[in-house]
């Protein structure tokens, strides 16, 4: 059990963490309590309110009412209380600056029809950066073993061959 | 050094009545010899303790700090200190606005103490419209005065608190 520190501490993240899971409900399906990351910020509120007046910030040590209130409060956090408690002690992810990561935008699908029989190096010019992300060969999804995009060409691997007038249709996505 | 004055406002924890407050003034000016300090409404009224006949709560030179025992809820005042001469006439004078909000937040706190003791049932209905209710007042208060230094929408916001919390029967 996380200290009434660590419980202050975490409270926030955890807030933020319940909250991008309901919004992530929309998508996926409703949580069962959609509430919940207001129900954390209106106890959060009160439990932050003792924690200064006791002074614990400064070292005071918190009373038996602030202890149980917590405690109660991080029980109420549920497994998001979990998660903000493991990125608080294991510092979460730092990206380095000196490599940053690359980021790209939203995916673009196209269509290539190949104009004979037997074509497996496909003249697909994309942008510089471009990263092919899905293939679909008429109704056969691919692999992504099964291709690779090498500038301009698009080339099926494993010996697979289009046949005239089929379509290939692609994902690809952009560095932003 | 030249005078210059200035002083700090507190609340007492365990006591939301009593308003403590220290001269935090710097400087000597020989000619100061008392302290007058008034707690102004939002009404424009002046709180005092009970038994007070003066507008003023008189705050004598000799002691940095004085408690003040007036408030009887969660209230936004204007708290107005003057260092005043032989003839009571002020010399210097310091206004500062603040929210006392210590009433409703205790009850807001002990709110979240009964329902760890097991004391509240959180499947009223009422529990999260309720909660939000004076969680928003408490915000707005707090908002009203340091942010915006409203003192009609500080108290609005006290008072709409202060319902809540006289009335808990019927919202918690």
């Amino acid at each position: 059990m996380p200290t009434v520190q660590e419980i202050h501490t975490i409270a926030p993240i955890a807030i933020v963490l319940a909250s991008n899971d309901v919004s992530n409900g929309t998508l996926f399906g409703a949580r069962p309590n959609p509430n919940l990351p207001i129900q954390l910020e209106l106890i959060r509120y009160a439990v932050d309110y003792r924690y200064n007046l006791e002074g614990i910030a400064g070292g005071a040590t918190p009373s038996a009412s602030l202890t149980l209130t917590s405690n109660y409060f991080y029980s109420w956090m549920g497994s998001y209380g979990s998660k903000a408690y493991h990125l608080y002690v294991t510092g979460g992810i730092i990206p380095n600056p000196s490599s940053p990561t690359i980021v790209y935008g939203l995916p673009i699908t196209d269509v290539y029809t190949a104009l004979v029989d037997g074509e497996f190096t496909l003249p697909i010019n994309l942008p510089i950066g471009a990263k092919v992300i899905f293939a679909q060969k008429g109704a056969a999804i691919l692999l992504s073993s099964q291709y690779v995009y090498n500038s301009p060409n698009l080339i099926l691997l494993g010996g697979i061959i289009m046949s005239a007038t089929e379509d290939l249709t692609y994902e690809y996505v952009v560095p932003i | 050094m030249a005078f210059v004055q200035n002083f700090t406002i507190a609340q007492t924890l365990g006591n939301p009545g009593i308003i403590n407050l220290t001269d935090t003034s710097t400087g000597v000016d020989a000619a100061i010899v008392g302290r007058k300090v008034y707690l102004i409404t939002n009404a424009s009224t002046y709180l005092v303790p009970t038994g007070t006949t003066t507008s003023y709560i008189t705050w004598l030179i000799g002691n940095a700090s004085i408690a003040i025992d007036a408030l009887k809820k969660d209230q936004s005042l204007n708290i107005r200190v003057d260092w005043t001469d032989a003839g009571g006439v002020a010399l210097y004078s310091k206004t500062i606005l603040s929210n006392f909000e210590m009433y409703n937040s205790d009850f807001n706190y002990q709110l979240v103490n009964d329902e760890a003791n097991g004391l509240a049932s959180l499947n009223s209905p009422n529990w999260l419209m309720s909660r939000m209710k004076l969680y928003v007042a408490l915000r707005d208060a707090t908002v009203s005065v340091t942010d915006m230094s409203s003192i009609t929408n500080g108290q609005s916001a006290n008072d709409r608190g202060t319902s809540l919390r006289l009335n808990l029967n019927n919202f918690y």
